[in-house]
């Protein structure tokens, strides 16, 4: 089975060390580059606006919106560069806590015939704009 | 707009059930006492009965406790709470207070009052659901304990702000973030006196 390597970026938000902050409203601008080991026929490349709860508790996922990026075969050794824009929602806001936390990321989904889909996600923050900032 | 704790005004939400418990007790009662006459009548064995017994000991137990928090609430008396709203934005205030003529004599150690950001979340294992909560003490007030006679008035406001980067209501599936304003009043030989009061946090920003 074809291996692809993924790297998402993400060409707007304000960036850290660790993650990219988005507000609610804004637009999130990214861009996919898949590799393959070998050429791969794909049903469809998807890039899909995904939060969902980790924690304890069961996880719960939502789809917000998803967009297709490419259909075809993927060349073997060669970058497959993709680009993809969410309009992001105002709600629910990131999240970290004891038992729940609330995580938004950008998923990519390689819809494989015949084969398990090969995925990708990369995290983001998604937090209001505070006119002055406190510690909680 | 200032709400009421009263039948009148029902957009405020508390969230004190020791009905449930009652409830809940007297059921588990009744089907251990079921399963018990069952295992008597057929083939009863020591093991079966010393097991059984387990069940409507806690059950009891369970009946018991419920029956004190009544007790606690009857020498209490209902306290006349006010919310000044139960919807707001993070960074926005909210003004809490409370009114009561104590109906008897009633010793209290303390009383709290919290502004609580909770965590819950629920999970399967194996066959059991178990349901997890992290309470996040926000704000609080501690007022000393009295030994209040029968027709004693007491009257205390207090003002909570949800913080500017707090987290707004999110309920979803299995996992929920709220905010709560809870009162509590320490009472000693008997359970505590608690009111929860939910506050719905908007996703939105001054």
């Amino acid at each position: 089975m074809a291996k692809a390597d993924f790297d998402i970026q993400f060409l707007d938000g304000e960036s850290s060390d660790t993650t990219t902050l988005y507000h609610p409203g804004e637009v999130l601008r990214g861009q996919v580059t898949i590799f393959t080991d070998s050429n791969m026929d794909c049903k469809n490349i998807l890039a899909r606006l995904v939060w969902h709860t980790e924690g304890r508790g069961t996880p719960y996922q939502e789809i917000i919106t998803e967009k297709e990026l490419f259909q075809g075969t993927l060349k073997a050794g060669l970058p497959n560069y993709y680009e993809f824009a969410f309009d992001l929602p105002q709600d629910p806001w990131s999240y970290e806590g004891h038992y729940v936390s609330v995580v938004w990321a950008v998923e990519i989904d390689i819809d494989v015939p015949w084969g398990k889909d090969i995925k990708e996600s990369k995290p983001f923050l998604l937090r209001p704009l505070l006119t002055k900032q406190e510690s909680f | 707009m200032t709400i009421r704790n009263s039948a009148a005004t029902n957009n405020q939400i508390n969230t004190n059930k020791p009905g449930c418990l009652l409830g809940f007790a007297v059921a588990w009662t009744v089907f251990s006492c079921g399963m018990a006459a069952i295992m008597l009548t057929n083939e009863p064995n020591i093991f079966g009965i010393l097991f059984i017994s387990l069940f409507i000991i806690v059950g009891l137990g369970l009946m018991i406790y419920s029956g004190m928090v009544y007790y606690t609430r009857f020498r209490v008396g209902k306290p006349d709470f006010l919310l000044s709203k139960t919807e707001l934005r993070p960074g926005e205030k909210v003004d809490f207070s409370f009114t009561h003529t104590f109906p008897n004599n009633v010793k209290i150690n303390w009383m709290k009052m919290q502004l609580i950001f909770r965590e819950t979340a629920t999970y399967q294992r194996g066959t059991d659901t178990t349901t997890v909560t992290k309470n996040h003490i926000v704000d609080e007030y501690e007022e000393a304990g009295f030994d209040f006679q029968g027709g004693h008035m007491l009257s205390k406001a207090y003002s909570f702000q949800i913080p500017e980067d707090g987290m707004h209501t999110l309920k979803v599936r299995r996992n929920a973030l709220e905010w709560f304003v809870k009162f509590e009043a320490d009472i000693p030989s008997l359970p505590n006196f608690v009111e929860e009061f939910e506050l719905t946090v908007l996703p939105e920003v001054n």
